[in-house]
């Protein structure tokens, strides 16, 4: 805390943070100078400081409580729009304007739902705030159409790169025969070689590739490049063969989690195509449960 | 004392140059390794940094005559983070990309040390304006230095300025690659050394 | 000789002061002190013993010790080309030869040319004269990298190493950490998918002059640590190729003859430092056994310190003089700690399979706080025995 000092020779008060030699302003020696204590309650004092103390933190809290919940919703919003770029990549549709993403993804998600791993609807639960994390335990489901108008579902999935986590979306024809399109991101791969996995050309090769191999299993997978030796076998970047191996792992293993969950190569649930939900028009004793009136899809 | 005195220009002026924080006073280095692989980060981080120490300057100058002296450096902490947190939270809001790409490290500008520094060796014993005034030096002078590192740095290690593609295809064609390691914080550092080394060889009286 | 020396002295005016060439004058003097021993000696009074074995003939030593492995290393290149392209047949020793010559050359030029000339104009500027600490350092580098390495990167690594790693140090003698090394480094961090993730990095993959094959495009080669971190658990090549050295790698580093040739003759002059060489071997091949009986690793210690760069790093760059250990005791344990963390690194990060860069230049930065060690510890055994007398 600064202290005052009043110099006699040149009449003039300063700051300081302790005595000083000499007057600052005229040089007069310390003979001149004298400390102003400053009038009122002694700060340094027990109960003024414990009074302080908790006087700022009160006002403190209060500032960022308010500062937090004024912009929260926005925040939520960000992250929201944020989710659904990612998603309607997969189905796609890239480079939108912000403003734009919402009306797009209202416009091709048609219905969601969230699984168990042996293909229960779980009730009640939004595919949207479905996060990351908990795949694997829950399925979220998506049922949209493509940039093009094909019929799809997006499954999201999670996996394990070279530095950290993997995710992505990959968007497959509601018979999971056929990838229509899919969405990587990472946590920390490495820049130029491992996160090249974000790029459009990366996730562009899989649009088109079959999904399952012969013997009805999921095989779409990715391979070192020049290694492939079925449709199924996605090249991986050169250079990051842990990050590509990382991402064949989760396509391979996350799908056929949701194959499985969708009760093999035909879907079951509320994401049924043909009588889907949506297409029966609220037609009487429908009852599966997207057709309660309660609206699944995501905000 | 008129509005900019010489000794308050002194104070916004010098930080720009001979006072600098960073190749001067050597302080704040981390984030200035750590935010500037790109330059639009940089350049967002350094305004953050700019708007916080002018304003944690100019809220502890007005308070510090009843600060207590104990809790000195605790006070002063509290400000910086309470500041910090409201400028997080309105990036988040605000410029969603940018928040996310800076991440962690607007929440390291609390632990920076060309805050607590400035606020020990100038607001605590200067009146608001000037101290202001040298919060928005500092951080300009730091935020000049995060533009340079950041200019270089996405320049060769992404070939592109504020995410636009600068060096042209016909470049790549020919063997031209992206130098991985400037995306790298060690690199950095070194870029920092030499912009230290071309600023003594200029200003000889910091020698 | 005498022509030469005459030849010397009668241009040497020309870059003395005021002459003509004297902004050369670094050049001159580098030339003629590698060519003739000088005639000085360290004081002007007193009696000196003159050797003539100062800095720059040790050093030539080094360079004449890494020509078995340079030229294993070209003939390596011609037959690994030969190889893929699957015309081992037809190869004759003398056309791989050439061609690994003809590919080898280019990055010797460059980086002796980059280097040296860095060098020189440094020392032009500081007014000193040249120092020849870049001639082991310019004969290694090329060897260090993989033969497909561009040579406009290989010049900048060069340039980056010579101005980052030495000059601002101090030049010769005052760098902490080991010029080609950190060429490699720089090499590695920046352009990795040139140096290693390609896998088609290793082996030259078109003709020279009329000279070599064009291999097909699909061609690919790991290194045999390069197959094992991708999870292969049985090598392509057998040990005894891997011993004589006709496996992809870096140009000098495969041969492990021609490498003991080189540290036979280091060893005989007593040039490098037995000890390093030992501890760092036997540091290796005790980690890797440790990995390979806790079953982290499939190669066993003899394969650890037999691939990659381990044996070209244990005899000629943790042996360096000025970036290694100056204690023999302290020798002892820097060399151990290069191979402990070489094979280390090696097994336990799926990210880098060659080890042994990271591991000399980790040791390098620990070097001068092992000598502290051993020296405080000398002069405090010493205190002691003062007083108890």
């Amino acid at each position: 805390m600064a202290k005052k000092f009043y110099c006699s020779q040149c009449g003039q008060t300063f700051e300081a943070a302790s005595m000083p030699d000499k007057c600052p302003i005229c040089g007069a020696d310390t003979s001149h100078l004298t400390e102003v204590k400053s009038k009122g309650i002694n700060t340094n004092g027990n109960i003024y400081t414990i009074c302080y103390a908790a006087v700022m933190v009160i006002l403190v809290a209060f500032l960022l409580a308010f500062v937090s919940s004024a912009l929260k919703s926005k925040q939520d919003a960000n992250v929201a729009i944020d989710k659904k770029s990612q998603i309607l990549a997969s189905l796609n549709v890239r480079g939108l304007a912000k403003s734009e993403v919402e009306g797009k993804y209202n416009e091709l998600i048609q219905e969601t739902c969230v699984l168990t791993p042996d293909g229960q609807v779980l009730e009640g639960e939004d595919a949207f705030g479905v996060d990351t994390k908990e795949i694997g335990e829950k399925f979220p489901v998506y049922r949209s159409k493509t940039a093009d108008g094909a019929d799809a579902l997006v499954l999201p999935l999670k996996g394990r790169g070279l530095w950290g986590g993997l995710w992505g979306y990959v968007a497959v024809t509601p018979d999971l025969q056929k990838v229509l399109g899919a969405y990587f991101d990472h946590e920390s791969e490495t820049a130029g070689l491992g996160a090249l996995i974000k790029e459009a050309k990366f996730q562009e090769q899989f649009i088109g590739r079959p999904v399952l191999g012969e013997d009805g299993n999921v095989a779409l997978t990715v391979v070192k490049k020049g290694s492939s030796t079925a449709e199924t076998e996605v090249d991986g970047v050169t250079g990051a063969t842990l990050t590509s191996k990382g991402v064949g792992e989760m396509v391979l293993t996350g799908i056929q989690q949701y194959v499985n969950a969708l009760g093999g190569s035909k879907p079951s649930g509320c994401c049924q195509k043909a009588e889907g939900c949506g297409g029966c028009g609220g037609k009487e004793g429908c009852d599966k449960p997207c057709c309660q009136g309660e609206s699944e899809q995501a905000e | 004392m008129s509005l900019l005195s010489k000794a308050n220009r002194e104070a916004l002026v010098g930080p720009l140059n001979l006072n600098n924080p960073v190749v001067v006073q050597v302080l704040g280095i981390c984030s200035a390794l750590a935010v500037t692989a790109q330059l639009e980060p940089a350049i967002v981080m350094g305004l953050s940094v700019t708007i916080i120490t002018a304003f944690s300057n100019l809220i502890i100058s007005l308070i510090r005559n009843s600060i207590p002296n104990r809790i000195r450096i605790i006070v002063q902490l509290v400000v910086v983070a309470a500041l910090v947190t409201i400028v997080s939270q309105v990036l988040k809001a605000f410029a969603y990309d940018v928040s996310v790409q800076l991440s962690v490290y607007v929440g390291l500008i609390i632990t920076n040390c060309i805050l607590m520094g400035r606020l020990e060796a100038f607001a605590m014993m200067n009146k608001p304006w000037p101290s202001f005034l040298d919060g928005i030096g500092n951080g300009i002078g730091y935020a000049i230095i995060l533009v340079i590192v950041g200019f270089v740095r996405e320049l060769l290690g992404s070939g592109s300025l504020l995410g636009f593609q600068v060096i042209p295809e016909w470049c790549y064609e020919h063997g031209y690659m992206n130098n991985g390691m400037m995306t790298m914080p060690a690199m950095s550092l070194i870029i920092v050394g030499c912009v230290i080394w071309a600023h003594r060889a200029y200003n000889k009286e910091l020698q | 000789m005498n022509a030469l020396r005459k030849y010397f002295d009668k241009i040497k005016p020309n870059f003395e002061e005021g002459g003509k060439l004297h902004a050369f004058r670094s050049l001159y003097d580098g030339f003629d002190t590698f060519a003739f021993v000088p005639n000085t000696t360290a004081g002007r009074t007193g009696t000196h013993v003159h050797d003539a074995i100062d800095s720059k003939r040790i050093m030539s030593f080094v360079v004449i010790a890494l020509v078995p492995a340079l030229l294993f290393g070209m003939y390596n290149v011609g037959y690994q080309n030969a190889l893929a392209a699957g015309q081992l047949e037809q190869a004759t020793f003398w056309g791989m030869f050439w061609y690994g010559f003809l590919a080898v050359l280019p990055k010797l030029i460059v980086s002796y040319v980059v280097g040296l000339g860095i060098e020189f104009t440094v020392a032009q500027w500081k007014n000193e004269e040249i120092h020849e600490g870049f001639l082991v350092s310019g004969i290694i580098i090329p060897m260090i990298v993989p033969v497909n390495t561009p040579l406009w990167i290989l010049a900048l690594a060069v340039a980056f190493a010579v101005i980052f790693a030495k000059e601002i140090f101090g030049g010769t003698g005052m760098n902490i950490f080991n010029v080609a090394l950190i060429t490699r480094a720089f090499l590695f961090f920046s352009y990795p998918s040139s140096m290693t993730g390609d896998d088609t990095v290793w082996v030259a993959q078109n003709p020279i002059l009329g000279l070599g094959y064009a291999v097909p495009d699909t061609f690919s080669a790991a290194t045999p640590l390069g197959e094992i971190a991708a999870g292969v658990t049985s090598l392509s090549t057998s040990f005894c190729d891997q011993v004589i050295g006709l496996i992809p790698g870096s140009v000098g580093e495969t041969s492990v003859i021609a490498i003991a040739l080189g540290a036979l003759l280091l060893l005989w002059t007593g040039v490098a430092s037995w000890k390093t060489m030992l501890s760092v071997f036997v540091g290796g091949a005790v980690t890797g056994w440790c990995y390979n009986a806790l079953g982290l690793s499939p190669l066993d210690a003899c394969q650890h310190l037999v691939l990659g760069g381990f044996c070209f790093g244990a005899v000629f760059m943790a042996t360096d003089p000025v970036t290694s250990a100056r204690t023999e005791g302290g020798k002892w344990i820097y060399g151990f700690l290069i191979g402990f963390v070489a094979v280390t690194v090696r097994v336990l990060n799926p990210g880098y399979p060659e080890g042994m860069m990271l591991a000399i230049l980790l040791m390098n930065l620990f070097a001068p706080l092992i000598d502290y060690c051993f020296v405080s510890r000398n002069i405090s055994k010493r205190a002691q025995r003062a007083i108890k007398k």
